[in-house]
């Protein structure tokens, strides 16, 4: 028993060298699945930042060609109307209802191919003679005078609005020399209104530049005021060129860290920028990232302990055994002795039966014997006493014999 | 260790695990839920002839993704064109502290201004005739305060709208005009007009009134052939009350009623020109969402309408026996006929 004792106190967890080499190695493990699980999490992160900047790239495509498209249909409409006003005698009726149906359009005038405005049609003011201009050797003038259609740069009214002037011969087919000028302003809020709106989660911002850079619409319209020329941004020099630019990071006027694209309109060498804050763009790779870190590391915690627990307990196990192979030891020994004895037992009992036996045997010889000798005695008693009793009997005889003689003789007497 | 033991354990720890994600994805579609802001807008109208454009701006704010009792709650006060109930209204919705107020006319968007002055509480004004005269922002691009909004135009299109009344007929000279001289939309408007007329043609008969019973008393001794049409300049109180009073004398004297809104020719006016109210509306509302998208209402120009509301009536060209020349009824957006 005391050596069981001695074991168990020996036993399980309490040798600090064991404890360090299995820390060590659910801590090795822990790090080769930290790094293994990161070199796979590097890729599914650069996955979902693809993912996120195609979704930025494909909002700038759609904001483009919302713009591309509003502005190609105006001037499409335009060239249209420049045919139709060549019958004379209809062209107030042509361009009333051309305002009408196309209010970004505000004013349209007729300009003779001399230079000299004929009519200003608006639907919201009021022209006079006084009101109308020369255009004569203007560019915008002269090249519409020559066949072409001449798209101004982007101006701004004083209120900010942006506004690009559309001049188009006035001919009903291209083949045809002009027989007037007509020159039609656009105003283009309503042409990016749509695109400048969309939500691109909480800091994304649309923005447009000029095909030289200028910032000409953006969500805060105090930017545009501000005349900035945003050519400095990598995300600006792509889009002016023809070329779509698939993103970078860089610092916003603000200092804000933000992620870039740019992508072109072509048909006025403008370019849309998106941008969205890098926090923003990347806080669902972010949580990604923690979460998966957080995981690994109590999985491999966990995975740890149970190898550890599994150690212990297989220590612990041995100690049993051991424990189980000692008393087993000990109950073997027991057992033999037990036999030993039980053997020695058998042979003494075996030994004192047979003494009995013998004994048994002694005692039937002693009693025959002894019977023998009773009979030997009782015969003897019995001779001997009858003897006796015939002794007794002949007195008994002799005394009545006596008696009667006695009697007799007093009789007699 | 047993197998058993071990399996269980894994068994658990998959379930802990399980439960984890299951936990993170109900704290993230939680902290979503409660990062959905929810909006609150307080809406102030003059009086219910310009709910068109209170109902565009609504109308507008839902096209932009905020739908009314999910990301946006609206507190609405009429003041029924009671100047009193206008600042009692302002004040109120000043009080309940909300993230912007929409707000239509210039008696009304005066009443915010000054129920707002102390506060950051953005203001987006629309129908407003001229926001610079009223005082309500230091120029056209930058507010300097609090508001921002859309302008009607009252005053730059008075003359065009002029010209159409003589291109309705042709033969009218003499234009009687009713306005308030103090009026910030009227007055300017009137001066507009007067400056134009001669060029137009037509004599101006301008009279200035200070409540809105003057016109119904001016009208009532007017006699046929001492004008030729009637306008209404753009004063509310003008439009009150020829609306009251003057569609029926105009049928009775037939003479062409030139009036601003739908609403009007609808009672019976011959022609409206003026601002399209429902996309005034609309309009606004893009403003309103660049301000709770964090932008300063002094950061927003202030805008002038993107489309305006030709309406001819056609059933009152018929009563005043008068035949509206083709070329005009095709610029008309709307012919009631």
């Amino acid at each position: 028993m005391e050596e069981i004792r001695n074991s168990g106190e020996k036993g399980l967890p309490r040798r600090t060298l064991l404890y360090s080499i299995i820390a060590l190695v659910i801590l090795g493990l822990v790090a080769v699945n930290i790094g293994i699980n990161l070199i796979w999490l590097e890729s599914f992160v650069r996955d979902l930042r693809d993912r996120s900047i195609n979704y930025l790239l494909s909002e700038a495509k759609r904001s483009s060609e919302n713009i591309e498209k509003f502005i190609q249909a105006e001037i499409n409409d335009i060239k249209r109307l420049s045919q139709d006003v060549t019958i004379s005698e209809n062209t107030e009726f042509f361009i009333s209802r051309f305002l009408k149906e196309n209010p970004a359009i505000k004013e349209i005038s007729i300009i003779n191919l001399n230079g000299r405005e004929e009519k200003r049609y608006s639907r919201k003011e009021y022209f006079t003679e006084k009101d109308l201009r020369d255009f004569a050797f203007l560019e915008e003038f002269e090249k519409a005078k020559e066949g072409q259609i001449f798209i101004s740069k982007v101006d701004f009214t004083p209120e900010g609005e942006p506004y690009i002037k559309i001049t188009a011969p006035i001919r009903k087919l291209e083949i045809e020399k002009p027989q007037a000028v007509l020159r039609a302003t656009f105003y283009l809020k309503g042409a990016w209104e749509k695109a400048l709106e969309m939500k691109i989660r909480e800091t994304g911002r649309v923005s447009v530049i000029d095909d030289k850079g200028m910032l000409i619409a953006d969500p805060d319209p105090s930017r545009v005021l501000e005349k900035i020329n945003l050519l400095i941004l990598p995300s600006a020099k792509s889009p002016i060129s023809g070329e779509i630019f698939r993103g970078t990071k860089y610092l916003n006027e603000k200092g804000i860290e933000v992620f870039g694209v740019g992508v072109p309109i072509k048909i006025l060498k403008w370019g849309v920028i998106v941008e969205q804050t890098t926090e923003e763009l990347e806080a669902p790779i972010k949580e990604i990232q923690k979460l998966t870190i957080i995981f690994l590391v109590v999985g491999t915690i966990i995975i740890g302990v149970l190898i550890w627990l599994d150690l212990i307990l297989r220590k612990a196990d041995k100690e049993v055994l051991k424990r189980h192979l000692i008393i087993e030891g000990q109950s073997k020994k027991l057992e033999e002795a037990k036999t030993s004895l039980e053997i020695r037992i058998q042979a003494r009992t075996r030994e004192l039966q047979e003494l009995a036996q013998k004994l048994e045997e002694q005692i039937r010889e002693r009693t025959k014997e002894l019977q023998n000798k009773v009979g030997e005695l009782e015969k003897f008693n019995r001779l001997a006493v009858g003897r006796e009793l015939k002794m007794i009997e002949l007195k008994e005889e002799i005394t009545k014999l006596k008696e009667q003689l006695q009697d007799q003789k007093h009789d007699s007497k | 260790m047993s197998k058993k033991i071990l399996i269980t354990l894994l068994v658990i720890i998959a379930l802990v695990m399980v439960l984890g994600i299951f936990w993170w994805q109900q704290s993230i579609e939680k902290k979503t839920k409660s990062e959905t802001k929810v909006y609150h807008v307080g809406l102030l109208q003059m009086a219910p002839t310009v709910a068109e454009n209170m109902e565009g701006f609504k109308l507008g704010m839902e096209e932009l993704g905020y739908k009314e009792g999910v990301n946006i709650e609206y507190t609405y006060r009429d003041a029924d064109g009671d100047l009193t109930k206008l600042d009692e209204y302002a004040k109120e919705l000043v009080d309940l502290k909300p993230d912007l107020i929409f707000v239509n006319t210039s008696p009304a968007t005066a009443a915010i201004k000054k129920a707002t002055e102390g506060t950051d509480i953005p203001v987006v004004f629309s129908m407003v005739a001229d926001p610079f005269r009223a005082g309500f922002i230091k120029t056209i691009e930058s507010s300097g305060n609090n508001l921002t909004g859309t302008g009607c135009a009252y005053i730059a299109i008075a003359p065009k709208r002029l010209e159409i009344l003589k291109e309705i007929d042709s033969d009218a000279k003499k234009v009687l005009i009713f306005y308030r001289p103090q009026d910030l939309s009227g007055g300017p408007a009137t001066e507009s007009i007067l400056e134009k007329a001669p060029e137009i043609g037509i004599k101006v008969i301008s009279i200035p009134i200070e409540k809105k019973e003057d016109i119904r008393d001016y009208l009532a001794k007017l006699k046929p052939g001492e004008i030729d049409a009637i306008m209404d300049p753009a004063d509310s109180m003008v439009t009150a009350g020829l609306t009251e009073w003057g569609i029926s004398k105009a049928n009775e004297l037939k003479v062409p009623l030139m009036m601003l809104s739908k609403g009007e020719c609808e009672k019976g006016a011959l022609v409206c020109f003026g601002v399209d109210y429902i996309d005034l509306g609309r309009q606004s509302s893009l403003m309103a969402n660049q301000i709770l998208m964090g932008i300063k209402p002094t950061n927003i120009p202030t805008e002038t309408p993107r489309k305006f509301l030709f309406v001819i009536n056609l059933k009152t060209a018929s009563a005043i026996g008068l035949e509206i020349p083709e070329g005009v009824l095709h610029k008309a957006d709307i012919i009631i006929k």
